[in-house]
């Protein structure tokens, strides 16, 4: 029978609901760009030159990379966390890319820019830059188990013990009790730990 | 004598497309005529350079680069399938030329030097669909030539549906000329209990196959009908006698609307083709494209691209299915759909006109995919 696109994997308006901040100079190269990002259905902003840190309602930045040291500065990107990044070349010399590459970009799109292929560069660097996001928070927690690792071994002892239960399903009792209350596995380990000190 | 005006003619005379792209070409070759017999463009007759790639991609490429090239020619009317325009686009921007593009496809495409004049997906899915709901019901079944075309309309029909509680019954897509045994299996597969509605993206030779096969089927039997975006007079002609009736199709233009100057256009059609011949919406639409380009290149003589587009920007053309305007955001156009039933005859009677004109909207921008909200569940 029927199988239907989920409306996650709707890219297409996955991306009008994203914020554009396009960071180039006034020019007609510029115009030509946010007529079609508008075409498209986008929300674009624009800013020249580039702002010391990016606003707060930035989803995507598409920004020039050009030659030019001071009109270039990338501070923002001091603050631009899981912001899809899309770096407007217009030479590919082996200062440009060591940047591209420093600077860790999600697309590119080069210069005289041409309407065919900035839909793709951007459904590809939101999606990039989504998967980064996760598998940043995914390591994030991680880490952190990695850290309570001991004290989880601790209180899942503890819990087998007084409950009579194999470590097994003492730990998925942890674990449960984590994801339904939002706490971190460690501290939930921490406060078993700290209910048998008493 | 002035020197003529050379604008290029980019249409398959042969191949499976055959039908539907000469159905182009003698809408752009009728408008021609009438603008020559009436004077030209400022004197300068039309000489239209009429090439045929035969269905395939590489050639509309090489033959779009010959035009523009070595015949010096600014302007081409041409493409039906997407695959053929794709293969065109980047020639026609790099030689800074216009292609009017004159047929119904699937949207998600601009190019300042591209002016298209087919309708897109939102000014004619919902209200087919939303005929098919209210007198056939909500379980539909595709079948389509597998074309960039066909899988976008399937994707947004889709779409439509999931919200709109409605259901896919079977989903085929097929090679272009497909054998009898293939088309009878795609048939067959829309099980006759389920299926209130077969929704064809087939094109060309292959559309009129699908009319012919279906004729023997059980579905047919029960009249559930074939609900088409790309069926016409032109392919309906072709279909045998018995198989015609019953069918749905929605487009910008049947031969006949009922428009004050419909009347002129067939009859001038019908006098130049044949009273069998049509005309269509694959018709009208080129030959209104071609009376769009004339009546702007009028505007200031000249026929050069820049000077062509800027002259079309905010021009409208009473064209035979009604007033076209052109949106120069988009570079497409403001139609009105009106939805056919199929005759034995070979024509359409009109049994829907939507009240008000269908901006376009190739992007999907705005577009509302429920349609619960307009039809009683």
């Amino acid at each position: 029978m029927s199988s239907f696109p989920t409306k996650t994997d709707d890219l297409v308006r996955r991306l009008r609901r994203m914020r554009i901040l396009v960071i180039h100079p006034d020019d007609e190269e510029r115009a030509t760009l946010v007529a079609h990002l508008k075409r498209i259905g986008c929300q674009v902003d624009m800013v020249w030159p580039a702002p010391d840190s990016l606003p707060d309602y930035a989803d995507v930045v598409l920004f020039l990379l050009g030659p030019n040291r001071d009109a270039n500065t990338v501070s923002w990107m001091a603050n631009a966390g899981d912001i899809a990044r899309i770096a407007i070349i217009s030479f590919e010399t082996p200062e440009i890319l060591n940047a591209l590459e420093r600077l860790h970009v999600h697309g590119v799109l080069s210069k005289p820019i041409r309407i065919f292929g900035v839909l793709a560069a951007l459904t590809t660097a939101i999606g990039l830059a989504r998967h980064e996001a996760t598998l940043r928070t995914r390591v994030r927690s991680l880490d952190e188990t990695l850290k309570a690792r001991r004290k989880i071994e601790q209180a899942v002892a503890l819990l087998s013990e007084s409950k009579g239960i194999d470590e097994q399903s003492a730990y998925k009792r942890l674990r449960d009790k984590s994801q339904n209350s939002q706490r971190s596995i460690g501290e939930i380990a921490d406060a078993i730990i700290a209910a048998n000190d008493v | 004598m002035k020197e003529t005006v050379k604008v290029g003619v980019l249409f398959s005379q042969t191949g499976s497309m055959a039908v539907t792209e000469t159905a182009h070409i003698n809408g752009v070759l009728l408008a021609c005529e009438e603008i020559n017999e009436g004077g030209g463009i400022r004197g300068r007759q039309i000489e239209p350079i009429l090439m045929n790639p035969e269905g395939d991609d590489r050639k509309y490429a090489e033959m779009a680069t010959d035009l523009l090239v070595n015949y010096g020619v600014k302007t081409i009317f041409g493409c039906c399938l997407s695959t053929s325009r794709k293969a065109v686009l980047p020639l026609i921007e790099r030689f800074d030329g216009v292609l009017f593009y004159p047929s119904v496809y699937e949207g998600f495409e601009y190019s300042p030097n591209v002016i298209y004049g087919g309708a897109v997906p939102n000014q004619i899915v919902p209200p087919l669909l939303e005929y098919v709901f209210e007198h056939h019901g909500r379980s539909i079944s595709l079948i389509g030539s597998d074309t960039l075309y066909a899988r976008e309309i399937n994707r947004i029909v889709k779409e439509f549906l999931s919200e709109s509680g409605g259901d896919v019954v079977a989903e085929v897509y097929l090679p272009f000329s497909a054998e009898t045994g293939e088309i009878r299996a795609a048939i067959a597969q829309c099980g006759v209990d389920q299926t209130n509605a077969v929704l064809s993206t087939m094109v060309g030779g292959d559309s009129v196959a699908l009319y012919d096969l279906y004729a023997e089927s059980g579905l047919r039997e029960k009249s559930v009908p074939i609900a088409s975006l790309t069926t016409t007079e032109t392919e309906l002609m072709k279909v045998g006698r018995g198989a015609r009736s019953g069918h749905i199709s929605i487009a910008s233009y049947f031969a006949s609307v009922e428009t004050p100057q419909n009347p002129t256009f067939v009859s001038a059609f019908q006098e130049k083709y044949g009273v069998n011949a049509g005309p269509s919406v694959y018709s009208e639409v080129g030959y209104s494209l071609v009376h769009f380009y004339a009546n702007a290149a009028r505007l200031n003589g000249k026929v050069d691209t820049r000077s062509v587009l800027q002259a079309l920007s905010g021009s409208v053309f009473k064209a035979p299915g009604g007033d076209l305007s052109i949106d120069m955001d988009t570079n497409h156009f403001t139609l009105r759909p009106h939805i056919g039933l199929s005759r034995t005859d070979g024509t359409f009677d009109v049994v829907w006109d939507s009240p008000k004109v269908a901006a376009p909207d190739p992007y999907l921008v705005a577009y509302d995919r429920s349609i619960t909200t307009r039809v009683a569940g």
